[in-house]
């Protein structure tokens, strides 16, 4: 917690407790201990009227919460069940092991951590199993289909979603919502549109998911690079062209094509910073997708027809690989942890990526030393899109996106998904999402607004990300995602590595898509395809 | 064994000795001992095998929510085979595992029948190479995945000792992913092969050597004439074992390209679990586990005889 962060609730801990001592043996000696001692928040270094939370730290009591809060009422909740005897010594979760961190390590100095909150105010252990974020979802299935009931709480990829429900293998908490009244929809620090908290949270009109993550795909720049001067004259000079921030794809490609080769004194640079390796890589494809047309370019028709083969999605697929000639060589081979790096070392100057691309790179450690070479050097900018007239169609793509779901095979769903309205609603998880121990990322209106979460994704993000989140379309998540996504990001892979011409690769995961459709129809995917047009965003900004 | 019992010829029961009933039931109490390890190999190899096939006609997945015994729900007239037959994706891992198989075996066979003949002799060190050339077997296949997906990168060692700039992707190349599959799985197979193979060559006699040197037979004659056919069934175990494990060849796939770039690198296994785990086609994969169970079925029972007749 930074020195600056406003304290207009309460004073310090060490304040209080400085001070607290001696109202102690002022009140003793005046007989008014009893008193005293019967507000128990209170003695227990919580704001007034707060029950709950984390304590020990400047500003903690803007993470605080009584029972007519969304976590004060998990917290009640579990208390109630506690008494009806109906509560679980130990509660599993399978984690995506770069988040563990996020819900076991104390932030900041002198807080405990969301793990210890938890299991101080409720008595139920949290016990955490890691696992890669590529492969989590296959751990989910094979849970799901052996029966193994080895979790109580799943996570993956949001996408992911429709084909845990269709398994039978997520608990629909809709009764749960009903009940305990998460504020992840509350209009001033929730999510930002009701389409939003429709798409994190529901599947089918019932609640299934709960997110925790933040993933739309976000544009950053080396800042410092654009804004060098000499930069700036070879890029005149070559482009004829200022050189500045992109609101289009077609400004991106020529910016990535003159990087491309050139050494500003980091080595040699690469124009296209942007995934484009197998699974990662698709949420590039889809963000150009998308805003191939005006408003959108669907995925699907209004009649749930893939538009891969069309014109669009065919120019789509060539300017996708297109760009490859301007991405680092091993690219293909990039998760996000490579492409990070490749920005941390200056070697590419823009990426549309997850936003801990900063929390992690840009900043300093605890010694002091920067986190990476690009410190101080990034910027952040709204999504591109095209121009049609005078508007541009700016789209970015949710993709990944961590998210919960309740084990159909849980001995307590109630607590489990307890815990997970603990865990994100909006003051527990904008203290979580400030941590910079894991990769739960902002996407609450209530973390844009929070100090901690400026200090570790930066002022600059403060803006942009919460803009690209009214701008992104949702990637695939209904029944069938996985074999549509792999089906997809199969032949792109094969456009881009010249084993077919973008048009033979889109015609073929058209086919493969009509028959995964065909074969999924009997599962409602159609019904699914067209609820998910719906919530696509219609925002267009002036060009 | 009492004398009663001995001299009791009559076949009654209540005078026999136990151990007599034992001897004369023999068959049939061998069966009853034998039978809950019959039921229980039953239900280990029949059981899966029924499943498979049930399954392998029908369109069930795990996302149809229902339970895989009534995927009759979702019966499909054997689809799904006509779907296999024409699935270019299943040929195309197939003839890739093949191509890793036949280009793989016979290097890691000559490269380790080489190393092997270098060791027949004592020579000084000859331990510790002995020991340094086991140790790439001796690693786990998804950690040799990890060590040359790191040596394959365009900025890896590879490129800089041989002087190739960045772009020279091998991993991420048609042609050049392929081939680092195969290096790695050579690297790390060739020391299996050598040890089969020394282990043969130390049990050819030393006096068949001897004396074809005596009578002036050259090292090449030996190695031809005695050496080799005295090894014929160390080498066709070797070749077998080494086929075998190379037809199922996943971590290294996996780990070095996950099957790519595109499917260039898929083989059957890689295709086989991106088809369980990723697209949850279990029916799907039940049918091609089956047809290629048949098919190899098929192959080994011909291999057999003509093994038997040779």
């Amino acid at each position: 917690m930074s020195s600056k962060t406003p304290n207009v609730i309460q004073p310090s801990r060490r304040e209080f407790l400085k001070s607290s001592t001696a109202t102690l043996a002022a009140a003793g000696g005046m007989g008014m201990l009893g008193n005293f001692m019967a507000a128990p928040a209170f003695a227990n270094g919580y704001a007034a009227g707060m029950t709950g939370g984390p304590t020990g730290f400047d500003g903690a009591e803007r993470f605080q919460y009584n029972n007519t809060m969304s976590e004060g009422r998990a917290i009640e909740g579990i208390k109630a069940l506690r008494e009806a005897g109906n509560v679980p010594q130990k509660i599993t979760m399978l984690l995506t092991d770069g988040a563990i961190g996020q819900i076991t390590k104390p932030f900041p100095d002198g807080a405990p951590s969301a793990k210890e909150v938890w299991e101080r105010e409720t008595g139920i252990e949290i016990d955490i199993i890691g696992a890669p974020a590529e492969d989590i979802f296959k751990k989910v299935m094979q849970d799901v289909t052996t029966g193994g009931g080895s979790f109580d709480i799943y996570t993956g990829p949001w996408n992911s979603t429709g084909d845990l429900v269709s398994s039978g293998g997520a608990v629909n908490c809709s009764d749960f919502v009903t009940r305990y009244q998460p504020d992840w929809g509350d209009r001033e620090r929730g999510t930002t549109t009701p389409e939003n908290e429709k798409l994190l949270y529901t599947y089918a009109g019932d609640y299934y998911s709960v997110s925790l993550d933040g993933d739309y795909q976000t544009w950053f720049y080396l800042k410092g690079l654009y804004e060098d001067p000499r930069v700036q004259e070879a890029f005149l000079s070559e482009t004829g062209a200022e050189l500045k921030t992109p609101d289009t794809w077609d400004e991106v490609d020529r910016i990535s094509k003159f990087f491309t080769g050139k050494d500003f004194g980091n080595g040699t640079m690469y124009g296209n910073g942007n995934l484009m390796s197998p699974f990662w890589g698709l949420a590039t494809f889809y963000a150009r997708f998308a805003s191939m047309d005006f408003p959108n370019f669907h995925f699907f028709d209004a009649e749930a027809n893939p538009q891969l083969n069309t014109e669009l999605g065919i120019q789509c697929a060539e300017e996708h690989v297109r760009s490859f000639e301007w991405s680092p060589p091993d690219s293909l081979t990039f998760t996000w942890a490579e492409a990070y790096a490749t920005m941390w070392n200056l070697l590419i100057p823009h990426t549309a990526i997850y936003t801990n691309l900063v929390k992690f790179g840009d900043g300093f450690n605890a010694d002091g030393t920067p986190k990476s070479k690009a410190t101080g050097m990034i910027g952040s900018h709204l999504p591109v899109g095209r121009r049609f007239g005078d508007k541009i169609n700016r789209r970015s793509v949710l993709y990944y996106n961590i998210t919960a779901w309740i084990s159909s095979q849980s001995s307590h769903p109630e607590a489990a998904y307890l815990f997970l309205q603990w865990l994100s609603s909006t003051r527990t998880y904008t203290w979580m999402a400030g941590n910079p121990g894991g990769y739960f990322d902002p996407f609450q209106q209530a973390n844009f607004r929070e100090p901690l979460v400026a200090s570790t994704y930066h002022p600059y993000s403060m803006e942009t990300i919460p803009a690209t989140i009214a701008r992104s379309v949702p990637s695939i998540n209904f029944a069938g995602q996985t074999a549509l996504d792999n089906a997809l990001d199969e032949e792109i892979q094969a456009a881009i590595t010249g084993q077919k011409t973008a048009r033979e690769a889109m015609d073929a995961a058209q086919g493969k898509w009509e028959r995964i459709i065909k074969r999924q129809r009997r599962n409602g995917i159609v019904d699914a395809i067209k609820a998910s047009r719906e919530t696509w965003p219609t925002i267009v900004d002036d060009a | 064994m009492t004398d009663q019992t001995l001299t009791d010829t009559t076949g009654n029961a209540d005078t026999m000795g136990y151990w007599q009933k034992v001897a004369r039931d023999g068959p049939r109490m061998g069966f009853w001992f034998v039978l809950p390890t019959l039921l229980l190999l039953l239900f280990i190899v029949v059981f899966p095998l029924l499943m498979q096939l049930y399954l392998s006609f029908t369109w069930w997945t795990p996302l149809e929510g229902i339970p895989w015994y009534q995927a009759w729900e979702v019966f499909n007239w054997g689809e799904n085979y006509w779907f296999m037959i024409t699935d270019p994706r299943f040929w195309g891992a197939l003839w890739r595992t093949v191509l890793i198989m036949i280009v793989a075996v016979p290097a890691q066979f000559f490269l380790g029948m080489a190393l092997a003949y270098l060791f027949i002799d004592k020579f000084p060190g000859r331990k510790i190479f002995y020991s340094i050339m086991l140790t790439p077997m001796m690693i786990v296949p998804a950690v040799v995945g990890l060590m040359f997906f790191l040596l394959f990168q365009g900025t890896g060692p590879v490129n800089d000792h041989l002087g190739l700039p960045a772009e020279f992707s091998w991993l991420t190349d048609v042609n050049r992913a392929m081939i680092s599959v195969i290096i790695a799985d050579i690297w790390q197979w060739t020391p299996l092969m050598f040890l089969i193979l020394l282990a043969g060559m130390l049990g050819v006699p030393s006096d068949q050597l001897l004396a074809a040197k005596l009578l002036g037979g050259s090292n090449w004659q030996n190695f031809v004439k005695i050496i080799l056919p005295r090894m014929k069934t160390v080498i066709i175990i070797a070749l077998v074992l080494r086929a075998v494990e190379c037809f199922k060849i996943f971590d290294l796939v996996f780990i070095m390209t996950k099957g790519g770039p595109g499917v260039q690198t898929e083989t059957i296994s890689v295709f086989l679990y991106k088809q369980t785990f990723g697209d949850l086609e279990w029916a799907y994969v039940a049918t091609i586990g089956l047809s290629i169970l048949i098919a190899l079925s098929i192959l080994a029972v011909k291999g057999l005889s003509y093994m038997a007749k040779k």
